[in-house]
């Protein structure tokens, strides 16, 4: 019951953090596994699924705080990560492509916290609200991570199309 | 309006949640400045791309795994050694366990008259360190209570002094 509901959510969660399906394989165990031995802890006023990303976002943040790690980790993200994934599917056009390989490289150059609200709210389709919650921060602070990295993908997205500027 | 400032609501343009204001000097802005013009233009492309990453579905391997997990932490210890697992009798079967490891190693080691050499030196260091500090704290409580004398005389004076007045 557990694994069906909320499982896809953590992997999604852990491969749009890691870019690394084998990382998320390996990051989704490990949650669970944690998941598992403090279920004691969590308490029925909880909302569950933002008890469990919580502690999602606290086991990627602490395994990949290191900044050398994440980097390196992430330097195998290609075209072929994503086509495999489906998240390049074949009926995309040429310039469709091009937009989400750069978009989703550009992912990586975004902080961690900036990072993670991008992949809660656009990726993940969670509210502010909920976003706020999961990341323990206020909603305002989750508004202007958001409109942060958005700014920040736009302006990295217009340095890798310079062609498409000068048409 | 600057362009810094018109960066900053370009989002809540595109939500459509700006002032009537707002929305006016944000579009007579856009209409003077390529600059922001492609900005908003790429940020539109960045918010359609991003609500366009689909979700992946879990493998069925790790779902496998998955299911197993529950299992594995149940089975981890037989039923009749479930009570070590117990923090109390972990504490003390881990005690326990160190202190026969350091007899063990301590009887079966080859030299080890060498040992208890080393040992009672060290013990003996240790007291001899002790009892230099107790001397010292001998020397200065004696010394405080020297001065607290010396200055007793003086304070009763004073204090005299004080009701004389």
């Amino acid at each position: 019951m557990i694994v069906n509901t909320y499982a896809p959510q953590i992997f999604n969660l852990a491969f749009h953090f890691t870019h690394s399906r084998e990382e998320a394989e390996d990051v989704t165990q490990e949650i669970f596994l944690k998941l598992f031995s403090s279920l004691k802890k969590y308490k029925k006023e909880m909302n569950f699924t933002a008890w469990l990303l919580t502690l999602a976002r606290n086991h990627l943040i602490d395994k990949y705080r290191r900044e050398k790690k994440e980097k390196s980790l992430r330097q195998e993200l290609d075209e072929r990560v994503l086509t495999e994934s489906g998240l390049l599917s074949p009926e995309n056009g040429h310039d469709q492509k091009e937009v989400k390989l750069i978009v989703w490289k550009a992912l990586d150059q975004l902080s961690t916290e900036v990072r993670l609200s991008i992949v809660l709210f656009d990726l993940m389709g969670k509210t502010y609200e909920e976003t706020a919650e999961i990341l323990d921060v206020p909603v305002g602070t989750i508004k202007s991570r958001i409109n942060r990295g958005r700014l920040q993908l736009a302006r990295l997205l217009a340095d890798q199309q310079p062609q498409k500027r000068r048409i | 309006m600057s362009c810094q400032e018109i960066t900053i609501l370009l989002n809540d343009y595109l939500d459509g949640v700006l002032s009537p204001t707002q929305k006016q000097e944000v579009e007579a802005h856009l209409k003077e400045c390529s600059t922001c013009q492609e900005l908003l233009s790429n940020l539109q492309q960045v918010r359609v791309t991003l609500r366009e990453f689909p979700q992946i579905s879990v493998p069925p391997s790790l779902a496998e795994k998955l299911y197993q997990i529950p299992a594995k932490k149940k089975a981890k210890w037989p039923t009749w050694l479930g009570w070590l697992a117990r923090p109390l009798p972990q504490q003390i079967t881990a005690t326990l366990a160190a202190l026969s490891l350091a007899i063990s190693f301590y009887t079966l080691l080859p030299n080890r008259a060498m040992l208890a050499k080393y040992l009672n030196q060290q013990l003996h260091l240790g007291y001899h360190h002790i009892s230099s500090l107790w001397t010292q704290a001998e020397s200065i409580t004696v010394n405080i209570e020297k001065v607290s004398d010396s200055l007793k005389a003086p304070w009763q004076a004073l204090k005299e002094e004080g009701k004389e007045d």
